[in-house]
C-alpha cells in the first residue's frame, strides 16, 4: 500500500499517483535515508464508541469527515503532515516543535519558557525498557518563545565589544541625518546576536519595536510586520492595507500597497521619535517580507529609522544580494568566540564555582566558541552532575533545524564529510560518492552557512574542512553507513602510509589513528602500524598502549599473547605460501617483510637479506612504497651484520634507494663499507651526510624528484601491463625471475622455493 | 643503542655507568633480539672480570659466544669472542684467550673487516701462548 506524502491518503499497491490529491507517489529521485527529529502527534475522538452507537451512520461519517478535514488543516498550519487516519484516530508528524497533551522531558526542555506543565506518572511504553518521564501540558503562552534566551549572561570578547559601537554609530548616523538605514547582523544560532542587540538597546533614546519571522505555519509572510504594527498601533480610522495585514478588514491589496503603507506607518512613528525596528530570524523571512524591508530601506526619507535585521548566514543563500548596492546598508558577520574569550565566558558564568578538573576545557572544546552552547552545556552539567559533556536537547534541536534546511546535496556532503570526522577533506567527500563527484559547490555553501569552515588539510589532495560541532552533527545526521565508513578508513590509512613514506610521522600517526577509530573491523589491521609509527615518533607511552590493545585483540581471537621470533617466522612463511597461491601480492610483500625482520632479530642475516629483497621488489611492484623503503633500511642492517664481506658490500648500490627516499641509509651503508675497510675519514663523512639527509627526509615538505613517487598514495598498485596480466599461479616463477635480476648471491634459494611449493 | 653505549663505556673503563645503561636495556630488550642479548652478556662479562668475579664472567662470556655462534652475524660473533678472550686473559687462561682470538680473527677475515682484523692480530701477537 502506498501512502501519499502530500495528503496522507492510502492508495492501491502499484499506484503511481494519489487517488485523493493526484500527487506523484514516486519517491524523489535524490531520496536517501536521513535522520530527522520529528514530533509525532497521535489523537482520537473522546467517547467515539458511544458516539458511534448513538449517531446515525451517515451523520457520523459526515462528522468524522469534517473532523479529519479540520485536523489536516491544523496540522498543515503547524508545518506537519498527516501520516494516516486509523478509525477515528489521526497520526501526524512535524519536523519542528511539539503540541500535545503529554510531553516528554526533551520536548518540555525545548519549550520550557512557553508552557506550563504538570508531572504525571512515568509511562510504560512499548519499546522502552524503563518508564518514560512525562508531563501534562496545562497551558501554552501563545507569543512566548519556546526557549527564552538568557540575555543577562556576561558579554565577552573583543569582537562582541566592538560590534555595539558599530551599531551605535549606525544609529547615530540615522538620527543625525534623519534617514533610514538597514543594518544586518549575521551569525549562527547562539553566537550572540540577540545578546548584542540587547546591549545596544540599553539606554538608547529611541522607540524600539520587534518582530520575528516564523519558520513554518499559515500566514507567516507578514507575521513580523503584524507584530511591529501592533506595537506601533494603527490609526482607528485607517481602512487601508495596514488593517488588511492585521486581518481587521478583508480588503484586496497588493504587496506593493502593503509595503507602502507599512513604510508610511514607520515614517510616521519615526517622526515623533527615532525608531529602531528589530526583525529577528530574518533568514526565515518570505521573499515578499524581504522585499518589504528593502522597500522601506530604499524609499524611506526624512525619518530616522534603523532597520536592524538579525539572521543566520543562510539568509545570503536565499537572498544573495541582500543589502547589496545600498549606501545605507551594513552587514556584519558575528564570529564565534576564540578560545580565550570562551574561557573567560565560562569563568564568568561559573562565578567562582569550581568544576571538576578538565570539564571546563571539554565544554570549551565542545562549544567551539558558541556562547549559547557554553551556557546550555554548563547548565546541563550543573543540573545533571554528569562528568561528561552531553548535548542539551536545546542545542540538538537547533542543529537539527539547521540541518533540515539544507539542500539535499549539501546535506549529503555534510554526511560524507562527517564520516571522516571533525577534520575532513574535499577529496574524501568526492571519493565517497558513487561515482566519485566533486563537492566544491556544496562545501562553499556549507562554509557560508557556517556549518563547516576551511581548515589545514592533512591529506595531500583536496582542501581540508573543519566540521563545526562535529560529534553533535554525527548524532543528528544518523549512523554512518558502515560501507562508506570503511572506505573512508581506507582513504585515511592510505594517506597515512603516504605521509609515513614522506617522513611526516606525526601526520601519519594522526591519519592512521583516525582510520583505526573510524571502522572497528579495520582497527586490528591498523594498530600494529600505528604502534610502530608512534614508537618511531618517540611517543613510547602511546605506542605501548596501542600495541597492548592490538595484542589484547589478537589474544581475544587466538588465545595467546606473544610469540617467539622463530614462531613468527614460521607463521609468516605459512601465510606467505597461502598468499602466494591466492595472488594477494600486497599482503604477501608485508608478510615477507615481517618474516625478514624477524629473521634479522633472531640472527639469520643472510636469510633476512633474501626475504627483504624479495619483499622490497614485490612491495615496489604493488606500490606499497613504505614497505619497500622499510625493506631497504633493514637490508642495510642485514648486509652490515651478516656474512657479506666488506669488499662485496659496495656491490649493493641500492639503485632504488634514492627513488624510495632512503638516501640517508645509502650513505650509512657506504659509511659502513669505508669503516670496515679502515677508511675512517671517508666513513665519518658518509655518516655525516647520512645524518644530514635524514634530517631533510623528516621535512614534510615535498621535494622535487620525489614528488611523483610521493603523490601516489599506496592504494593503486604500481604494475606494468605485463605484470598486471600475470595469473596468480605464475607468481612463483615471477618471483624467481625477480630474484635472478638482483645482484645478490642466492645461497638460500631452495628454502624459498620449498615454501612457494607449500612444502 | 643501549648495548653499544654500554660497550663504549666499558672500553673507556666507566663500568658503573655501563651497568646503569645495561639495567635500562635489560628492561626493554626482547628475548629473541639476539644482538643486544649477546652484547649485554659480553659487556657484563668484561665488567665482572675487572671486578675479579672471573667464574661468573667466563660463564657469561661463553654464553654470549654460544648465542652469537647460532647466528651468521660475523662481527657480533667475533666481538663476543674478543670479550671472552679478555675475560680468559684476566683469569690467566692465556691459551684459551689465544684460541678465542684466533677464532675471532677468522671471522673478521671472512668479513674482510680491516680494522677488526688488524686489532685482533695485534691482540693475538700480545697474547703469550703456552
Amino acid at each position: 500500500m502506498a501512502v501519499c506524502a502530500v495528503c496522507g491518503s492510502e492508495n492501491r499497491v502499484g499506484a503511481r499517483f494519489c487517488d485523493a490529491c493526484g500527487s506523484s507517489l514516486a519517491a524523489p529521485a535524490d531520496a536517501h535515508e536521513q535522520r530527522k527529529t520529528v514530533t509525532v502527534l497521535f489523537c482520537d475522538v473522546v467517547g467515539s464508541t458511544a458516539l458511534g452507537e448513538a449517531a446515525d451512520p451517515e451523520a457520523l461519517r459526515a462528522l468524522l469527515a469534517r473532523y479529519f478535514e479540520r485536523m489536516r488543516a491544523i496540522v498543515a498550519r503547524h508545518g506537519g503532515t498527516v501520516e494516516k487516519f486509523v478509525g477515528d484516530a489521526v497520526m501526524a508528524a512535524a519536523g519542528g516543535g511539539a503540541r500535545g497533551d503529554l510531553l516528554g522531558a526533551e520536548t518540555r526542555a525545548l519549550a520550557r519558557d512557553a508552557i506550563v506543565v504538570e508531572a504525571v506518572e512515568p509511562l510504560e511504553l512499548r519499546g522502552k525498557a524503563q518508564p518514560v518521564v512525562a508531563f501534562r501540558l496545562v497551558t501554552v503562552e501563545r507569543d512566548a518563545p519556546g526557549l527564552a534566551r538568557h540575555l543577562d549572561a556576561p558579554i565577552v570578547g573583543r569582537v562582541h565589544e566592538r560590534r555595539p559601537r558599530l551599531l551605535e554609530r549606525a544609529f547615530a548616523n540615522v538620527v543625525r541625518r534623519r534617514t533610514c538605514s538597514l543594518f544586518t547582523l549575521l551569525g549562527a544560532a547562539g553566537v550572540g546576536k540577540s545578546r548584542l542587540v540587547r546591549e545596544f538597546q540599553r539606554g538608547l533614546d529611541a522607540r524600539i519595536v520587534r518582530g520575528r519571522c516564523l519558520s513554518y505555519g499559515e500566514g507567516i509572510t507578514y507575521w513580523p510586520v503584524v507584530e511591529i504594527l501592533k506595537q506601533l498601533g494603527v490609526d482607528p480610522i485607517d481602512r487601508g492595507p495596514v488593517t488588511a495585514v492585521l486581518g481587521e478588514y478583508d480588503l484586496p491589496t497588493t504587496p506593493e500597497q502593503i509595503a507602502l503603507a507599512v513604510r508610511r506607518r514607520l515614517e510616521a512613528a519615526a517622526a515623533e521619535r527615532p525608531l529602531v525596528v528589530v526583525f529577528d530570524d530574518v533568514h526565515w523571512g518570505e521573499p515578499t517580507f524581504l522585499d518589504l524591508i528593502e522597500h522601506v530601506a530604499d524609499l524611506s526619507r526624512d525619518a530616522p529609522i534603523l532597520l536592524l535585521c538579525l539572521a543566520r548566514p543562510e539568509l545570503l543563500d536565499r537572498r544573495p544580494g541582500w543589502g547589496g548596492g545600498k549606501l545605507n546598508a551594513t552587514t556584519v558577520l558575528l564570529e564565534p568566540l576564540d578560545a580565550v574569550e570562551t574561557e573567560t565566558l565560562i569563568e564568568r558564568l561559573l562565578d567562582g564555582e569550581q568544576l571538576e578538573p578538565g570539564l571546563a576545557e571539554r565544554i570549551r572544546l565542545a562549544a567551539e566558541g558558541n556562547p549559547l552552547f557554553v551556557e546550555e552545556m554548563l547548565a546541563m552539567v550543573r543540573e545533571s552532575g554528569e562528568r561528561e559533556v552531553v548535548v542539551p536537547p536545546t542545542i540538538k534541536a537547533l542543529l537539527a533545524a539547521r540541518l533540515d534546511q539544507l539542500e539535499p546535496s549539501e546535506r549529503w556532503v555534510l554526511e560524507r564529510g562527517s564520516i571522516e570526522g571533525q577534520l575532513f577533506h574535499s577529496a574524501s567527500v568526492a571519493a565517497l560518492a558513487t561515482p566519485p563527484a566533486p563537492a566544491e559547490r556544496q562545501l562553499a555553501a556549507l562554509v557560508r552557512k557556517e556549518l563547516v569552515r576551511p581548515d589545514r588539510p592533512q591529506l595531500p589532495a583536496g582542501d581540508g574542512y573543519h566540521l563545526e560541532q562535529a560529534y553533535r552533527y554525527r548524532a543528528e545526521l544518523g549512523q554512518a553507513d558502515p560501507v562508506l565508513a570503511e572506505r573512508a578508513a581506507e582513504l585515511l590509512a592510505a594517506s597515512g602510509r603516504t605521509a609515513r613514506f614522506r617522513g611526516d610521522l606525526r601526520a601519519a600517526a594522526a591519519l592512521l589513528g583516525r582510520a583505526a577509530d573510524l571502522h572497528p573491523s579495520r582497527r586490528l589491521a591498523l594498530l600494529p602500524d600505528l604502534g610502530d609509527l608512534l614508537f618511531e615518533s618517540g611517543e613510547i607511552a602511546q605506542a605501548t598502549a596501542v600495541l597492548d590493545e592490538a595484542i589484547a585483540m589478537v589474544a581475544g581471537h587466538a588465545g595467546e599473547q606473544t610469540a617467539s621470533g622463530e614462531a613468527v617466522i614460521e607463521l609468516a612463511e605459512q601465510a606467505a605460501a597461502v598468499l602466494e597461491r591466492l595472488g594477494e601480492r600486497v599482503l604477501l610483500a608485508r608478510v615477507l617483510a615481517i618474516a625478514a625482520r624477524n629473521c634479522f632479530f633472531v640472527g639469520h642475516a643472510q636469510r633476512s637479506l633474501e626475504e627483504l629483497r624479495e619483499a622490497c621488489e614485490l612491495a615496489f611492484e604493488v606500490g606499497d612504497l613504505y614497505v619497500a623503503r622499510d625493506c631497504v633500511l633493514w637490508m642495510v642492517g642485514a648486509i652490515v651484520y651478516g656474512p657479506t664481506p666488506v669488499g662485496e658490500m659496495s656491490r649493493f648500490a641500492f639503485p632504488e634507494a634514492l627513488r624510495l627516499g632512503v638516501e640517508p641509509w645509502g650513505q650509512f651503508h657506504e659509511g659502513f663499507v669505508h669503516a670496515g675497510s679502515g677508511r675512517f675519514a671517508e666513513a665519518r663523512e658518509r655518516f655525516h651526510r647520512g645524518t644530514a639527509a635524514r634530517g631533510r627526509a623528516r621535512d614534510p615538505r615535498p621535494r622535487g624528484g620525489l614528488l611523483d613517487v610521493r603523490r601516489r598514495d599506496g592504494v593503486e598498485p604500481r604494475r606494468s601491463p605485463r605484470r598486471r596480466a600475470r595469473a596468480p599461479d605464475r607468481v612463483r616463477s615471477a618471483r624467481r625471475a625477480r630474484r635472478d635480476r638482483l645482484p645478490l648471491d642466492d645461497g638460500h634459494a631452495p628454502r624459498r622455493d620449498a615454501r612457494a611449493a607449500g612444502t | 643503542m643501549g648495548t653499544l653505549l654500554g660497550e663504549t663505556l666499558v672500553l673507556q673503563g666507566r663500568d658503573d655507568e655501563a651497568e646503569d645503561v645495561l639495567a635500562i636495556v635489560d628492561e626493554v630488550v626482547l628475548r629473541d633480539d639476539v644482538d643486544p642479548q649477546v652484547r649485554m652478556r659480553s659487556v657484563r662479562a668484561r665488567i665482572l672480570a675487572r671486578r675479579g668475579e672471573l667464574d661468573a664472567a667466563e660463564r657469561l662470556a661463553r654464553d654470549a659466544v654460544a648465542l652469537a655462534a647460532r647466528t651468521d652475524y660475523l662481527v657480533l660473533h667475533g666481538n663476543a669472542l674478543l670479550a671472552l678472550a679478555d675475560v680468559l686473559r684476566r683469569a690467566g687462561a692465556e691459551d684459551g684467550a689465544a684460541a678465542a682470538l684466533r677464532e675471532a680473527l677468522a671471522l673478521f677475515e671472512r668479513k674482510e673487516h680491516v680494522p677488526l682484523t688488524e686489532r685482533t692480530r695485534a691482540l693475538l701477537a700480545a697474547t703469550p701462548v703456552g
